[in-house]
């Protein structure tokens, strides 16, 4: 099979993994001689579904052995298989590395014959990269869950950053749908993982020596796949970031590829919005200070669909706001809905000499059509609010956003929660309407 | 400083420009409006020329290194390679406010001026970083070359990234926008300015990793998602026309 085909079939196969970062190495640790690792994500073209491509991402084989329900690469599907040669990706990927298409490879793998076997394949391959070819720049590649702990190593030892997918949020979904996987053997590596950098950290004589994993972990959760809710999934990512340190968690909307009686039917859409809000959550895990039981709860177990995370905690806190943007911390700011830590840090320099006043806070980067219900200047506040929860709902949400967001929302009416029913809204904005004829 | 409602025009150079504040600073008098060469034909009213004196230039270079924060002198650099309408009068502030003060001159947002100046650092350097991805190269020979057409000053903060990245190799990048040549050569940087687009006799070896390529941007979109507006936003046209991956 020539490479042009493989390459057609692999990155086929590897297109629905969603990690794509770049970067997140400081420091060049890696030894050799052609390219380096960015500090800031770099993109190098984005496909016309709008993603990001920044690195050569490919699957090493799609032969797989496993038959989980939900992958397109089972081994009850029949599709073209495909498997390259270690040489292969390595001369691939600097092709495209040196004419500045990639800023790396991102390699992944089915299980061909067994995990171990597989495992020796992507180390042969990152060996040739590393050592033949001496490339600095950046490597993303998949540890084999189950696979003998030697290999991990060896394996995080030429990588920059390595992953082991959750896939399913629950131990109960992953027996359920992916039956050849060992759900406890998934957390082993990422435990693993997280040690062997703790320890290496640790003892100062090895500290200089080669860098184990320097860009970190990450993982990928399958969502829609299987029934869990917004909030255990989001406890889920939290438990996570706490536990093995992981740099990203991904979420992946599920696509239906396989007719399959557990599973979605083959005609549902994924739910994209779903996925758009639990990465807004994961922005507020980790930038904005929140904690997973502020974002959901138990009795409020998912997404309110029509409201970004922070606006729906917003309204939710109403009597906490407005927030005088003159005198409020660092930590109130990042609360205020149409803030982010770059316009909260320009608020925090702007204020420093000058006295602000509310017309300001556009050129400093702030989103003023989100965050005028929310803050005041100097005791001053916008004209014309309301002091309304439901008010500045509707307002936050106009007549046009909310039917493109009806459309774009996928999911059956019984697994939504909003603030306040759907139907009272419809009223609202009913009435709007009549108003403005 | 006295506000006059003078106006002042120079040949848009560093040093030019670096002339034209010493005398402002000399005379305790800012202009109200500062002219170049480009802009002066927009306007109609009568100027005041300032010769560029390269030694006054450097000395006033000097003055500024020794009494103002690193940074803060980074800053006005930057800020005279930025597009922005009213540099010239903006980064007279600047000088103004850090030669006055310890602290970052960014700390200053709340001014206009250093916040106008900001925000157009801003538009520069994301350019900047929006080529590291963007530049595509091909071997002419064992030269990689490339072609670009920034909207603002970018390539000489561009050449750094690509001096980094490929340490050992030699390189060319063309702005067409500015007809500036920048060559590294492993590592090392220079420019030729006011240049003629290079031309090489190009070899077919490229076509085949070119589509490769494109054969990879094509097997990893999801049809699920086409979202090309989304495209659109993250790549714009402007950017398109050089890179291989639209052919
Ligand atoms: S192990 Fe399961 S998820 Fe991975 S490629 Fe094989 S079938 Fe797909």
């Amino acid at each position: 099979m020539d490479l042009s085909r493989k390459i057609e079939i692999l990155a086929e196969s590897a297109k629905y993994d969603v990690s794509c970062s770049s970067s997140g190495v400081m420091n060049n640790t890696r030894k050799g001689s052609i390219g380096s690792t960015a500090t800031a994500g770099i993109c190098h073209s984005f496909t016309s579904d709008g993603r990001c491509v920044s690195l050569l991402k490919l699957l090493f084989t799609n032969a797989c052995i496993f038959d989980c329900h939900y992958c397109i690469n089972r081994k009850s599907n029949a599709i073209p298989r495909a498997t390259f040669t270690p040489q292969e990706v390595a001369d691939l990927t600097m092709d495209f590395y040196m004419r500045n298409y990639i800023e790396g490879l991102f390699l992944s793998s089915a299980i061909i014959k067994n995990v171990d076997y597989t495992s020796e394949l992507l180390i042969k391959t990152l060996k040739i990269l590393r050592y033949e070819k001496a490339f600095k720049g950046y490597i993303h590649v998949k540890a084999i869950p189950g696979a003998d702990e030697k290999l991990i190593e060896e394996l995080g030892f030429l990588a920059d950053r390595m992953s082991v997918n959750v896939e399913l949020p629950s131990r109960e979904s992953l027996k359920l749908l992916a039956p050849d996987k060992d759900p406890l053997a998934l957390y082993k590596p990422m435990k693993q993982i997280t040690h062997k950098k703790k320890e290496m950290a640790q003892v100062p004589a090895l500290r200089n020596s080669a860098a184990f994993v320097p860009a970190g972990q990450s993982t990928q959760m399958i969502i829609g796949a299987s029934p869990e809710s917004d909030h255990s999934i989001v406890k889920i990512a939290e438990k996570l970031y706490q536990q093995y340190e992981l740099k990203r968690v991904y979420y992946s909307a599920y696509i239906p590829v396989n007719h399959d009686s557990l599973l979605p039917a083959i005609t549902t859409d994924p739910p994209l919005l779903r996925e758009h809000r639990l990465y807004q959550a994961d922005w507020l895990l980790r930038f904005y200070r929140f904690s997973a039981d502020e974002i959901l709860s138990e009795d409020k177990p998912n997404f309110n669909l029509y409201l970004d995370p922070k606006a729906n905690w917003a309204v939710q806190h109403y009597e906490q706001f407005p927030v005088d943007v003159q005198s409020a911390s660092y930590e109130q700011l990042l609360r205020i809905p149409g803030i982010g830590p770059k316009s909260a840090q320009n608020i925090l320099k702007a204020r420093k000499y000058y006295q602000l006043h509310l017309s300001d806070l556009k050129k400093l980067g702030v989103v003023i059509k989100r965050a005028q219900y929310f803050v005041s200047c100097n005791g001053i506040t916008q004209p014309g609010l309301v002091n309304d929860p439901e008010w500045v709902i509707s307002s936050l949400i106009s007549s046009k956003q909310y039917e493109t967001l009806k459309k774009a929302n996928s999911q059956p009416l019984h697994e939504q929660l909003s603030l306040f029913d759907v139907e009272r809204f419809e009223t609202i904005k009913r009435k709007e309407a009549r108003h403005a004829h | 400083m006295e506000k006059t409602t003078e106006i002042w025009e120079y040949d848009g150079t560093y040093y030019g420009f670096l002339t034209l504040v010493y005398f402002a600073f000399k005379k305790r008098q800012f202009p109200e409006v500062i002219l170049t060469q480009e802009t002066a034909v927009e306007n109609l009213f009568f100027s005041h020329w300032i010769n560029t004196d390269e030694a006054l230039a450097k000395k006033m270079q000097q003055r500024l290194t020794q009494r103002l924060r690193k940074e803060n002198t980074q800053f006005i650099l930057d800020g005279f390679y930025c597009s922005l309408k009213e540099k010239d009068r903006c980064l007279l502030d600047a000088i103004q406010i850090s030669l006055n003060t310890d602290d970052l001159i960014i700390n200053h947002l709340g001014h206009p001026s250093i916040l106008a100046l900001h925000n157009s650092l801003k538009a520069l350097f994301s350019e900047v970083h929006q080529f590291t991805g963007f530049v595509r190269f091909e071997y002419v020979g064992t030269l990689l070359y490339s072609k670009i057409a920034p909207k603002h000053f970018s390539l000489p903060y561009l050449c750094p990234h690509f001096a980094q990245r490929y340490s050992r190799e030699t390189l060319m990048i063309y702005d067409e926008t500015h007809r500036l040549l920048g060559i590294i050569e492993k590592g090392q940087i220079r420019f030729i300015e006011d240049c003629e687009v290079p031309t090489f006799n190009k070899e077919n070896s490229e076509q085949a990793v070119q589509e490769n390529w494109r054969k990879f941007l094509q097997a990893a979109t999801i049809k699920e998602r086409k979202n090309e507006q989304a495209q659109l936003s993250h790549l714009p046209k402007r950017y398109r026309n050089h890179m291989i991956d639209f052919y």
